[in-house]
């Protein structure tokens, strides 16, 4: 699915340069579910914007679904990530302005579907994430285990090679943590390849494999027996 | 919403002003070929004094006719008020005019009922349609005979659509020339009779239709060989020299109908014309406004979009291209301009019946749209959404999605500058058009309070409009019986009215041809005006005889003389109103200057006689005694009913007549006000915006200062001290530039009050304060949203 081959790179402002990742390789095949686990500073989030096509490495290469993606453009890059990889994010930015419905219909709107065609899979999605009731409810008015819920379903309903989820449990509790995780594991047995990235080891733990990064480097990859198994 | 309100109040404003600017751009061009059509006007040297009239004698139309390049020539005369007479029918007319027969072929009125090429008939008339409405009801006017006091019979032959508002001829009657023409042939005796030769009786409106090609230069050297000069009949009656023809002339001018409602300084006009000041004032504010609203909507749009800097993001990471996210920037943009200008129509619709009170102008909703500049006012609404959509469209569709979706967008500081400079800018517009109007206002109160030469308190003026005349005898014999009575008298003038001319000469100078205002006048006039003698004594009616009579003169006549007031007295002028009316004035006193129009217009010299009763005496002025002014209306308006059947009196107060002096004046300090305060409206949108901005820049500060336990208020003040710098950089501008604004306007009256700090003081300080006040509302809004949410 993804893989990377000595991945370098850097921030730079007037002043400094911060190295974020050295020479990072990784293999992440269809239908794996990963963890990519690392104190803040670790590279995570570098990672995540590369993986997530949304940055280009300064050195090394990252192929996606088989293509190398260091010399492509933004707007293929753009067209690539449409409707092949779905994002979740820590703080989960759904839309304020639109409901439910209309958050988890968002990625679809870029894909050249037609109106039935949208619903019916809006519909499903919401069913799966047991939305229905709340689907004309507005952001603000949900709960923060329910925001995260529909931010799942918004990141899987065109369901994506690949989904990136970026401390998906850094702003609940850890009860409705599980939940998000448990939601996680569903989406990767639907045969979608899922990425977490998380700084707390009791959601690593249950991902199938563990990569840890520590200041830009990946320190171990190993695959992870986890009680289920 | 805010957004919403601010832009359609903008271009509802916009719109409004629009509407006026064309309004006075447009009048007169209503009639077919208006551009070949021009009026004529008199210029001339009688001595020291110049004519400069739009007013013609009625002879020049025949001469015209005759000169190559004219394709037609058409008068109009504008009568007396008279009593019109038809079956079931009576009533006293202001708007009754004599116009040639082919009056209908140069001004193309259409005709509502009845046929144009009737009125060549010598006893034809038309009437406007609001005047057969008025008289005959449902009942067809066409064949109906009305009569006038001079015993003229006329017959309808058609009925007009109303004069549109904006043309500078207006008439409820216009009766043909022809059958008043005959009469005065053969009633040689009446006074009007002069018109027919004389080219010193200025009171005909001459309208020429100049052939295609034929411009103004080159007619005015197809006068110039056509040249007459005076009549010197007037001249030679009285005189035992040779006229010295060099120093009497009579000229004649043409200028296109287009120029006459803003650019005729002429005098005698028929409708009074606009400054043409006006106009580019209000196409300045109108650009202002517009400006305003354009960077307000810009502004607002672009503090809203920031805040959908998140959206964006999350749009692109779910692979919202660029060209799709300008698009939906751009099109937000234009549907809210829209959907605003669609908001500002209704608005315009139902402020447009005010609008045309205050600016004193006739534009229906169906006029308004029939205009073509608002199709461009509607693609400037276009324009502006596009304009206001395209900076967010290309900003935000630019943004990197993985660092917009961390939090707000940074806020820069070329951000606040330039938001600032916007603020000042607008502080500062508004403040030059508050202290404008406040000094206008002061200036209305200062020509208000001026001396005017007479007392406008307690004191009415009745307009003797009757044809009933014994009865009007005996009203103002019984005046004697009312208890509220103070004072009466009778005269031809009153202030509000425009005196006539007549020529004098000096007895011991005949060289020199002076032009004064006569006003017929009785015993008591003066005393019932409170108007004041200067020097002198009043005229002893006894001393007059058919060729000799008493006179008072005012001070601007003295002055116009040559003499000082007290010197005046023995001075002998020689004049009359017609050849046949020739007498010799012995000067006796000298009254104060009594303002006929306003202050603001130099006082006319004027020449007071006693009238006997065959005079046209039109007005008795009625002053009571203190405090009995409402109770002596009263019984004044009983005496009339019980004395005259024919006509329901016609009272003005004094004060109001002084207070219609300044009318104008009144007008534009309101209108000012109302641009002062919208201005002021679309400026606190500004001001909301910016200090909502500065907070945001200044939020890391702010939120550490909280940290500290900083009080609430140091916190806000932390956060909006530019603010405040930028308001205090406006009202700092406007002072220079509103001061040489306030003093460019007062140079245009001969008096004005003097302009202290206080015009400046009154009208900054409350700008200051509600800008502070909307700015720290908002500031603190905003402070309690970001740290305590």
């Amino acid at each position: 699915m993804i893989h990377t081959r000595n991945l370098v790179k850097s921030y730079r402002n007037k002043l400094v340069e911060t190295p974020a990742l050295i020479n990072v390789n990784i293999d992440i095949g269809d239908g794996e579910f990963v963890a990519v686990a690392g104190h803040s500073g670790s590279g995570k989030t570098a990672l995540f914007n590369i993986m997530g096509l949304m940055e280009l490495p300064d050195a090394g290469e990252v192929y996606f679904m088989g293509r190398e993606l260091s010399s492509l453009s933004e707007k293929a890059r753009e067209i690539l990530r449409r409707g092949n990889i779905g994002y979740v994010f820590r703080q989960f930015n759904l839309i304020d302005e639109m409901s439910v419905w209309e958050n988890v219909e968002l990625p679809l709107l870029y894909l050249k579907l037609s109106r039935k065609q949208r619903r019916l899979m809006v519909e499903e999605a919401l069913a799966r994430f047991q939305l229905g009731h709340i689907q004309k409810y507005y952001p603000q008015q949900l709960t923060g285990l329910q925001q995260q819920t529909v931010s799942l379903a918004r990141a899987s309903v065109f369901k994506p090679a690949l989904l990136l989820a970026d401390e998906p449990t850094g702003d609940i509790n850890s009860s409705a943590g599980n939940v998000v995780m448990d939601f996680l594991s569903e989406i990767n047995e639907r045969g979608i390849t899922v990425v977490v990235f998380t700084n707390l080891m009791q959601d690593a733990h249950k991902a199938q494999r563990i990569i840890q990064l520590h200041d830009g480097h990946v320190v171990t990859d190993a695959a992870q027996i986890s009680a289920n198994q | 919403m805010l957004t919403l309100i601010a832009l359609s109040i903008g271009i509802a404003v916009s719109l409004l002003v629009l509407i006026y600017v064309y309004y006075e751009l447009s009048y007169d061009r209503n009639w077919s070929d208006s551009g070949n059509i021009y009026r004529a006007y008199s210029f001339g040297d009688l001595g020291d004094d110049k004519i400069n009239s739009a007013a013609t004698p009625s002879v020049l139309g025949t001469v015209l006719a005759r000169q190559e390049g004219v394709e037609e020539v058409t008068r109009v005369i504008p009568g007396t008020r008279k009593v019109v007479r038809g079956e079931g029918i009576k009533s006293m007319e202001s708007s009754f005019f004599y116009v040639d027969s082919n009056f209908f072929e140069v001004f193309d009125l259409p005709f509502v009922s009845g046929n144009k090429n009737d009125f060549k008939r010598p006893d034809a008339i038309v009437i406007s349609l609001s005047t057969s409405q008025r008289l005959f009801g449902e009942r067809n006017p066409i064949g109906e005979t009305l009569g006038t006091q001079l015993g003229v019979e006329y017959v309808i032959v058609g009925v007009v659509e109303d004069f549109p508002g904006n043309s500078h001829l207006s008439f409820d009657f216009a009766a043909n020339w022809c059958s008043l023409e005959q009469l005065l042939r053969r009633r040689r005796d009446l006074p009007q009779a002069a018109m027919l030769d004389n080219w010193l009786y200025l009171n005909t409106y001459t309208y020429l239709k100049l052939a295609e090609g034929v411009g103004e230069e080159a007619f005015d050297k197809l006068l110039a060989e056509a040249r007459h000069k005076l009549d010197s009949s007037i001249v030679s009656s009285y005189i035992s020299q040779q006229e010295d023809s060099g120093r009497v002339s009579l000229n004649i001018g043409i200028q296109p109908i287009h120029d006459i409602h803003l650019f005729s300084e002429l005098e005698n006009e028929l409708k009074p014309p606009t400054s043409p000041l006006y106009v580019k004032v209000f196409t300045i504010i109108l650009l202002f406004v517009l400006l305003m609203t354009a960077l307000n909507f810009i502004n607002l749009t672009t503090a809203k979009a920031s805040r959908r800097y998140k959206e964006v993001a999350v749009r692109k990471y779910f692979g919202a291209g660029r060209r799709k996210l300008i698009y939906q920037f751009l099109i937000e943009a234009i549907v809210y301009s829209l959907i605003a200008t669609f908001v500002a129509l209704v608005m315009v619709e139902l402020l447009l019946p005010a609008f045309n009170r205050v600016f004193d102008i006739e534009i229906s909703s169906a006029g308004f749209i029939k205009q073509p500049d608002t199709i461009w006012i509607l693609v400037l609404t276009m324009l502006l959404g596009i304009t206001a959509g395209a900076y967010p469209a290309v900003f935000f569709s630019g943004l990197k999605p993985q660092v917009a979706i961390k939090g707000s967008m940074k806020v820069k500081r070329w951000g606040v500058v330039l938001r600032g400079l916007l603020v000042s800018f607008q502080v500062g517009l508004t403040a030059c058009l508050l202290v404008l109007s406040f000094g206008m206002y002061k200036q209305l109160a200062f020509l208000r309070s001026a001396e005017h030469g007479f007392n406008s308190d307690n004191a009415v003026v009745v307009e003797l409009d009757s044809s009933e005349e014994d009865a009007l005898e005996q009203f103002v014999v019984k005046l004697e019986s009312l208890d509220e009575l103070a004072f009466y008298g009778r005269g031809v003038y009153v202030p509000g009215d425009d005196p006539g001319l007549v020529s004098f000469r000096r007895s011991d100078d005949s060289t020199q041809v002076l032009l004064l205002a006569m006003n017929h006048i009785d015993e008591g006039y003066l005393d019932a005006l409170g108007a004041e003698l200067q020097a002198g004594r009043r005229i002893d009616a006894a001393k007059n005889n058919e060729f000799r009579q008493e006179a008072l003169i005012n001070e601007a006549a003295a002055d116009f003389l040559g003499f000082r007031v007290k010197d005046t007295m023995g001075l002998e002028l020689v004049g009359g109103r017609s050849s046949d009316d020739i007498q010799v004035f012995d000067i006796v006193g000298v009254v104060a200057n009594i303002s006929h129009t306003g202050i603001k217009n130099s006082d006319r010299p004027m020449i007071f006689l006693y009238g006997d009763n065959t005079q046209d005496v039109r007005y008795v002025v009625i002053r009571f005694k203190e405090g009995m002014s409402a109770s002596g209306v009263e019984a004044l308006t009983l005496l009339w009913d019980n004395t005259v059947s024919d006509m329901h009196i016609e009272l003005s107060y004094l004060n109001e007549i002084k207070e219609g002096f300044y009318k104008d004046d009144k007008r534009f300090a309101q209108i000012s006000l109302m641009f002062g305060l919208v201005a002021l409206l679309l400026t606190a949108f500004s001001i909301i915006s910016m200090a909502a901005f500065e907070v945001q820049y200044y939020r890391k500060n702010i939120f550490i200062r909280r940290v500290m336990a900083a009080p609430f208020r140091n916190m806000l003040l932390y956060g909006l001290r530019n603010f405040c710098l930028y308001v205090a950089l406006g009202i700092a501008a406007a002072i220079p530039i509103s001061n040489f604004l306030l003093h460019l306007w007062l140079d245009d009256y001969l008096k004005s009050f003097n302009v202290s700090l206080y015009v400046f003081i009154l009208p900054l300080a409350s700008l200051l304060l509600i800008s502070l006040f909307a700015g720290f509302l908002t500031g603190s809004r905003e402070i309690k949203r970001e740290l305590y949410s």
